[in-house]
């Protein structure tokens, strides 16, 4: 009876959006967001949300190809000095926040956008009290700002979530590399050329909010937003584990849709943004539900999980199925900005330039024997490209007759590298590996790292090497890398703008363990060229050293180069606009919701089936009848 | 009674220094340096001087120690070092939704499975008891991720009964949780009723059921008035022990069905290494432990007249 009960309240329905309003946008987030805070949402689902939600200086031109920025905030692209240390930006007037209760002042209005708070959101990032991931952007960069950070890390200053100034009758020194000019004016001073600076200032971390957020909400910052972005949080606080509001901004200013958009909102062109009244990001930490909701419409795009991958797409077309299609779904397939790697710790005694020749035998060696081609068939179901080098084909210093010299070369069979690969180790001394040392491998935990590595332990045993695994959770990693203690691993860096610098910086000497160049390389004429080549604008000097660097470290095979991912998305074809960009996922604003299309679809898509209940119903009852009747005819039990 | 209540209280204490003590040597001395593992790859040593800085783990570890004492017996442990917020506000937030899918799962699957225990105990051997013990070892040998995985597939997206997802607050909000909840009985009930059915023959085999049988008590009485009381103390041990487990959530659900509860922050706190937030959980859970043992202590004195608390 009870369980009847339950099931009959499933006439309720399977609706997930109560009260939806038409035109509503429903996305999905693999991972729960960390913060919405600017300063501290460094994972890229935080990040998802706060550019939807906060306004930068600048942004990227969305549907452009290649990555192009366009200014937000700012009036225009900065104005630059002839020596390249000083950026004049000028903010759009008229630009408000949303409106708030952080606004005492003004009733709760929001209030213009200026440039001091530009200044003091840069300021906080910096704070070492904030903590944020993102201080590494600005660090020596900006006149006056390291000396900042480090005053304000001071004891003597005590820790204040709801500061909303840094004041020198505090202690914090001045930053007169940023300059206020006046409202609407600011002025950096940089330290030496930074030429990424203005892709930087179009990144999550550089959102500008009123310092009135931070004084009313403090440490609620993560949960709250107050920005002038195209949305602002339809539900506060934001339950950023499970479900995320996003409602239009009344406020928001003029913005049309620009004529690089996509074919099906020709007709939109021009027209104000955003389009969607509301956006619902659902948090899935689990890709089967995510693609439950898919399948049933409840989301309008999606990745689609490994295991899902047969389910939906021809194995040998590599196109969409005729099942999907039939549904109204369409495929996208775009290159990810990021490099799939192996690396080898340098300063290991067996592998790493300690070991001489011997250690670059192996690594060579190692890179040869690598089957790029099979993990791309088997492990990747065809959703990545190989690689050469850290010089991806989007930057401009990306040289296409470049070939890595220890990958397999065009017409060179597998076992023809194979047989490359054993002579260099019999010339080092370890003919068919017999005298190399046994090799260990970090893996992180879980069938798909496990995988990854049960390929690399069958490439490397095809030449008489053996490697055995260190499986652990990926922050375990991060501790050895850090303490140099990992001799191989496997990772993948995805840009954060679209730069050569971004990856190159992964080799430099300066950068090496705790720093972001877990490989501790450090080859003199490498960081001479790094040092040379990052404060020159693009140009066919910086290319050429760009191109120097990139023939060092793949001639010390100092990474195993492997792949670039191709992502695959699906989305109904009710949804308009939408485009995947890497290095952008500010895209709600840009989307569109055909209702009427969605509607007609899932009338289709989700109709109850009451039959199961029916036939439950039956054998509850056959159930009970039976225990009913064997238990009259059943002796007592004393 | 009060004066062994205050003597179990009193011990409390240097159980919790116990737990305290293994927990700060497992995370703050044996997992390593924690801001390495804070900061992403793209900070540097900068970075990581901040960070064990405002995380006060470049103090000696005897002063993070006496710290951390001092948050269990503040329970105030601070904010999570990666979401910012105060530590008492995350696992406050997460208590409504995971005791909304525990508290009344757990109730609907003691009861059914106390009601299953006394029927197959009262027929045992007829085909009633052997066709219920047989579906209670099936089912509890079959994988809760399996029962998750059948239930979203068929109930909630092929047969469009139930949401395949989700958790609102509120009344609108039971329709999201009748799947979890149904499943979480299928996953408990039958170790309960194998438990509850040993438990209820072995009352039913001693001379005071013959006895009152003998006299001519009418079976409901003897089932309900006699065996069923005097099987309150090992079902009352189980049920209240499992209580503090309660309010912790469950994992597996809440991941799968996106409810964001306490289980749902144990799995980020500890695949973040938001230590904090760890030992928060690890604190709790102990009091909670200890408090519903001195409960199902008070419980028996109150259900069975033979047993004093001294």
């Amino acid at each position: 009876m009870l369980l009847a009960l339950l099931l009959g309240l499933t006439g309720c329905g399977a609706d997930p959006y109560p009260g939806a309003l038409p035109g509503e946008m429903h996305v999905p987030l693999a991972v729960a967001p960390q913060s919405l805070d600017p300063a501290r949402g460094s994972d890229q689902y935080s990040n998802t949300c706060i550019v939807n939600l906060y306004d930068q200086l600048y942004e990227y031109d969305y549907y452009a190809v290649p990555y192009a920025l366009k200014p937000c905030l700012a009036e225009a692209m900065p104005e630059m000095s002839e020596d390249a240390l000083t950026y004049t930006i000028r903010i759009k007037k008229g630009v408000h926040y949303i409106d708030d209760p952080c606004f005492a002042a003004t009733g709760g209005k929001g209030r213009e956008v200026v440039a001091s708070d530009v200044k003091f959101d840069i300021l906080r990032l910096m704070d070492s009290k904030t903590r944020s991931d993102g201080t590494w952007l600005f660090q020596g960069r900006i006149v006056g700002l390291d000396e900042f950070a480090e005053a304000s890390g001071s004891e003597n200053i005590a820790k204040n979530t709801h500061r909303s100034a840094y004041t020198a009758e505090e202690g914090y020194p001045d930053v007169t590399g940023i300059e206020v000019v006046d409202d609407h004016t600011l002025k950096i001073h940089l330290v030496e050329p930074y030429p990424m600076l203005t892709w930087v200032l179009a990144m999550g971390y550089a959102s500008v909010y009123p310092p009135e957020a931070v004084a009313y909400y403090g440490e609620e910052l993560g949960v709250q937003a107050v920005g002038s972005g195209p949305y602002r949080l339809g539900q506060r606080p934001a339950r950023l584990k499970h479900k995320i509001v996003f409602e239009k901004n009344p406020t928001y200013r003029a913005d049309p849709y620009p004529e690089n958009g996509t074919d099906d909102m020709a007709d939109f062109v021009g027209k104000p943004m955003p389009f969607a009244p509301r956006v619902v990001a659902t948090v899935f930490e689990e890709d089967q539900p995510m693609w439950l909701y898919f399948l049933s419409g409840h989301i309008d795009r999606s990745g689609i999980p490994k295991d899902n991958f047969t389910n939906s797409i021809d194995e040998k077309t590599k196109e969409l199925l005729p099942s999907l299609a039939e549904k109204g779904v369409r495929l996208s397939k775009d290159s990810r900005l990021d490099i799939v790697y192996d690396a080898f710790n340098m300063e290991d005694p067996h592998i790493g330039l300690p070991a001489g020749e011997k250690g670059l035998a192996l690594r060579r060696a190692i890179s040869l024997a690598s089957d790029i081609d099979w993990q791309i068939e088997h492990l990747y179901n065809g959703r990545a490209r190989e690689v050469q080098g850290p010089i991806l084909d989007e930057f401009r210093e990306f040289d296409a007759s470049f070939r890595n010299p220890w990958k397999r070369q065009p017409g060179e069979t597998r076992e023809q590298a194979l047989d490359r690969a054993r002579k260099i180790l019999a010339d080092a001394g370890y003919p068919g590996g017999k005298g190399a040392p046994r090799l260990e491998q970090d893996v992180s935990s879980g069938t798909s790292g496990l995988q990854f590595f049960q390929a690399f332990q069958a490439d490397l045993k095809a030449i008489g090497l053996r490697v055995d695994a260190l499986q652990m959770a990926f922050p375990d990693i991060l501790k050895r890398l850090r303490n140099k203690e990992a001799q191989i691993w496997g990772m993948a860096w995805g840009a954060d703008y679209p730069a050569a610098e971004n990856f190159l910086q992964l080799f430099y000497g300066p950068n090496k363990s705790p720093g972001s160049n877990a490989t501790n390389f450090d080859d003199p004429e490498f960081n001479r060229l790094y040092d040379e080549a990052r404060i020159l604008p693009p140009g066919p000097e910086r290319d050429a050293k760009y191109q120097r660097m990139q023939e060092i470290v793949t001639d010390q095979c100092v990474w195993i180069f492997r792949v670039r991912r191709v992502l695959y998305s699906l989305m109904y074809n009710w949804l308009h606009g939408y485009k995947y960009n890497d290095l952008s996922t500010k895209y709600f604003k840009y989307c569109r919701i055909d209702e009427e299309a969605r509607e007609a679809a899932l009338q289709k898509l989700g109709k109850p089936n009451p039959w199961p209940l029916v036939w439950a119903a039956l054998v509850l009852f056959v159930l009970v009848a039976t225990t009913f009747w064997a238990a009259r005819n059943t002796r007592r039990a004393w | 009674m009060m004066a062994y209540i205050a003597r179990r209280l009193l011990l409390a204490i240097p159980t919790l220094i116990g737990i305290t003590l293994i927990t700060f040597l497992l995370l703050g001395v044996a997992a390593g340096d924690p801001a390495k593992a804070l900061v992403s790859m793209k900070g540097g040593e900068y970075q990581i001087e901040q960070a064990r800085r405002e995380t006060g783990t470049d103090k000696p570890l005897h002063i993070q120690y006496l710290r951390f004492l001092g948050e269990t017996f503040t329970l105030d442990f601070g904010d999570s070092w990666v979401k910012n917020r105060p530590v008492s506000d995350l696992i406050l937030e997460g208590i409504g939704p995971s005791a909304s899918v525990t508290v009344p799962a757990f109730f609907l699957a003691t009861l059914i499975a106390i009601a299953l225990a006394l029927l197959c105990a009262f027929y045992r051997d007829s085909l009633v008891d052997r066709l219920t013990v047989i579906s209670a070892v099936a089912g509890l040998s079959v994988s809760s991720l399996a029962y998750i995985i059948f239930g979203q597939y068929w109930v909630g997206y092929r047969w469009n009964l139930l949401p395949v997802f989700g958790f609102e607050s509120g009344p609108q909000g039971i329709v999201f949780l009748i799947l979890p909840w149904l499943i979480w009985v299928a996953i408990s009930v039958g170790s309960d009723v194998r438990f509850f059915r040993t438990v209820m023959l072995e009352e039913m085999g001693k001379d005071y059921v013959r006895t009152a049988a003998a006299k001519g008590v009418p079976t409901r009485s003897i089932l309900f008035k006699h065996i069923l009381k005097n099987a309150m103390i090992p079902i009352i041990t189980r049920v209240v022990i499992a209580f503090p487990f309660l309010f912790v959530g469950s994992l597996l659900l809440e991941r799968f069905f996106g409810i964001p509860g306490v289980g749902y922050l144990s799995i980020e706190a500890v695949t973040t290494n938001d230590y904090p937030v760890i030992k928060a959980l690890v604190v709790y859970s102990g009091i909670l432990y200890i408090l519903f043992t001195i409960i199902s202590d008070v419980l028996y004195a109150l259900v069975d007249p033979r047993v004093r608390l001294r």
